[in-house]
């Protein structure tokens, strides 16, 4: 009696550790609760003039910059014109626009205008990334429609 | 024989009452009885008349002893008064004669003092300004040699038929400055700040080949101000953590939700469509903090869609559709102002499935460097205390009633409140 049950017991607890490991736990750890832009965990490279072309809106403004613009918006053109749109903290919320010519310095670094300080110009996707003394701004590439 | 008795005994009677009637009758003219008023009066000698005088002049000495020991006691009063006041006046004299001493010795303190910080203050102030005429003597003489030599390098260029020299480090803003418009430079639109008015002065002297004219003594040596790296002329930036001002949650970046162990494994649902605002002013927490956040039931996800829909039922989300937080409450636990952050317990009181229970939230709050709050935290709780019996399936795998509640939210500033 005694074997017999240690017997089903024994298949009883193989069965049910081989069903739940069937289902794997999904707790979030507490760091991860917090939302992050997809743009966090992309792998940047350095970008160039050819990567600059069409529309792109900020996904993610961090550094000083950020308590001053909601939101940013950038049409860059093949032949080097470009214009673009901030829409900056209140109150009240307004947009700001502009438009000029884009080049590059000597050390590979995008003018925005020319009395603009550079950025650094980095690429991933359908992502840029410029970074200046400033802040950080991510641009994700959005389709005119 | 017995009435015999009877007869004598009558007889009897009758002649005792005739021999009474008789002896009275004998007696009555000798015997008289007079009653007078005030008989017992006879028994004082005394005259009530000269016993009243007697008494009122006993009275009138009392009333004379003790007119005179009344006029004695008030003179002694009179006399304890007038020496009290004197010691009190006295007294009064010699607080004001310290307090004056006292001020006087302050007073001389101070302008020891006052005159000690001025005779420093205008010893530091001589150097400094000693000092800045020194660099500026220096400056002048540098920006003359300065002009001397430029002024001989541009006589001497058309001779040699050679371009300018080129620009120095420190000369190169002015150069940018009056340089015309190049294939780089960004113009602005309606709302844009135009492009800054600062322009070389003409030269006093001949211009460089490339038509650059600077003035050596004119100011315009200080830097033109680099637009930001966006080149948008960003505001500056006002934010303050003290002040009482309204937030609003940013959805996008938010998220709610719980943690929950059950007999196979442990699984979070969470959902980011969470909305709401508060204000408060986070220097000062406690002081009238007012908001509420709502989540939509029916978005929680825990990854499952089948165990999804058992929440959602268990949740009534089709009935009750939004998990409701009012706030109540701060009690501050840490604050600091500097780095923007601060710590407490959050009273409030949560809804869900229509049933408002009181909880206390401990919370962690941070203002990043996008000006953003991000307000962090968890509790733990019974899920039965608003009426949810704890899933269970076949009486085997079933969920703990316990489960961790969080949010992750972050908030942006709307406006300022007074």
């Amino acid at each position: 009696m005694s074997a017999r049950f240690s017997l089903m017991f024994g298949t009883f607890l193989s069965a049910a550790s081989l069903f739940t490991s069937c289902i794997p736990s999904n707790v979030v750890a507490p760091t991860d609760r917090a939302v992050r832009v997809d743009a966090a965990n992309a792998v940047w490279s350095k970008g160039g003039a050819a990567d600059l072309s069409g529309y792109w809106s900020s996904r993610e403004l961090s550094g000083p910059l950020a308590s001053a613009v909601r939101r940013m918006h950038y049409w860059f053109e093949a032949d080097g014109r470009f214009t673009g749109a901030a829409l900056l903290e209140g109150p009240p919320l307004a947009f700001q626009v502009l438009s000029g010519l884009w080049s590059f310095d000597a050390e590979g670094q995008l003018l925005l205008g020319e009395d603009a300080e550079p950025a650094r110009l980095e690429k991933s996707g359908e992502f840029l990334r410029l970074s200046g003394s400033d802040g950080v701004v991510v641009l994700e590439r959005e389709e005119l429609r | 024989m017995s009435k015999l008795l009877q007869v004598i005994g009558v007889l009897a009677i009758l002649g005792f009452t005739g021999a009474g009637f008789g002896a009275w009758m004998l007696t009555k003219e000798q015997v008289h009885i007079t009653v007078e008023e005030g008989a017992g009066d006879r028994l004082s000698s005394v005259d009530p008349t000269a016993e009243l005088a007697d008494r009122f002049t006993a009275l009138q000495g009392d009333l004379r002893g003790l007119g005179q020991t009344l006029g004695k006691n008030f003179e002694l009063l009179d006399t304890a008064a007038a020496e009290r006041e004197e010691e009190a006046a006295s007294a009064r004299e010699a607080d004001r004669a310290a307090t004056r001493a006292e001020l006087a010795r302050l007073e001389q303190s101070f302008a020891g003092q006052l005159a000690r910080a001025l005779d420093s203050e205008r010893e530091r102030h001589t150097a400094a300004l000693g000092a800045l005429q020194g660099e500026l003597a220096a400056l002048r003489a540098a920006l003359a040699d300065r002009a001397a030599a430029e002024l001989a390098a541009a006589n001497a260029a058309p001779a040699e038929g050679a371009p300018s020299t080129p620009p120095t480090e420190e000369r190169a803003p002015e150069l940018a400055q009056g340089t015309p418009p190049t294939s780089g430079e960004a113009s602005q639109g309606a709302a844009a700040t135009p492009p800054s008015g600062e322009q070389a002065q003409p030269a006093p002297v001949e211009p460089t080949p490339a038509g650059e004219a600077v003035d050596p003594a004119a100011p315009a040596s200080k830097p033109r101000k680099k637009r930001s790296f966006v080149a948008f002329d960003l505001p500056s930036d006002s934010f303050t953590f003290e002040g009482r001002r309204s937030w609003e949650i940013v959805p996008s970046l938010s998220r709610v939700g719980f943690d929950a162990k059950s007999t196979l494994h442990d699984f979070t649902g969470a959902t980011q469509k969470v909305a709401g605002s508060f204000t408060a002013d986070l220097s000062a927490p406690q002081v009238d903090p007012q908001g509420a956040i709502r989540a939509e039931a029916a978005t929680l996800n825990t990854g499952l869609p089948d165990r999804d829909t058992a929440m959602y039922e268990k949740l009534e989300s089709s009935k009750h559709g939004a998990i409701t937080f009012t706030v109540l409450g701060f009690r501050s636990t840490s604050s600091d102002a500097k780095a923007m952050k601060l710590a407490g317990v959050v009273r409030g009181r949560l809804g869900i499935r229509g049933v408002e229970k009181e909880i206390e939230l401990p919370v962690r709050l941070a203002v990043d460097d996008a000006r953003r709050l991000s307000i962090e935290g968890e509790l733990v709780a019974k899920m039965s205390l608003w009426g949810i019996e704890p899933p269970s399936q076949l009486g085997m795998i079933s969920v703990q009633d316990e489960v961790k509640i969080w949010i992750a939210l972050r908030a942006r500033a709307t406006e300022a409140k007074q």
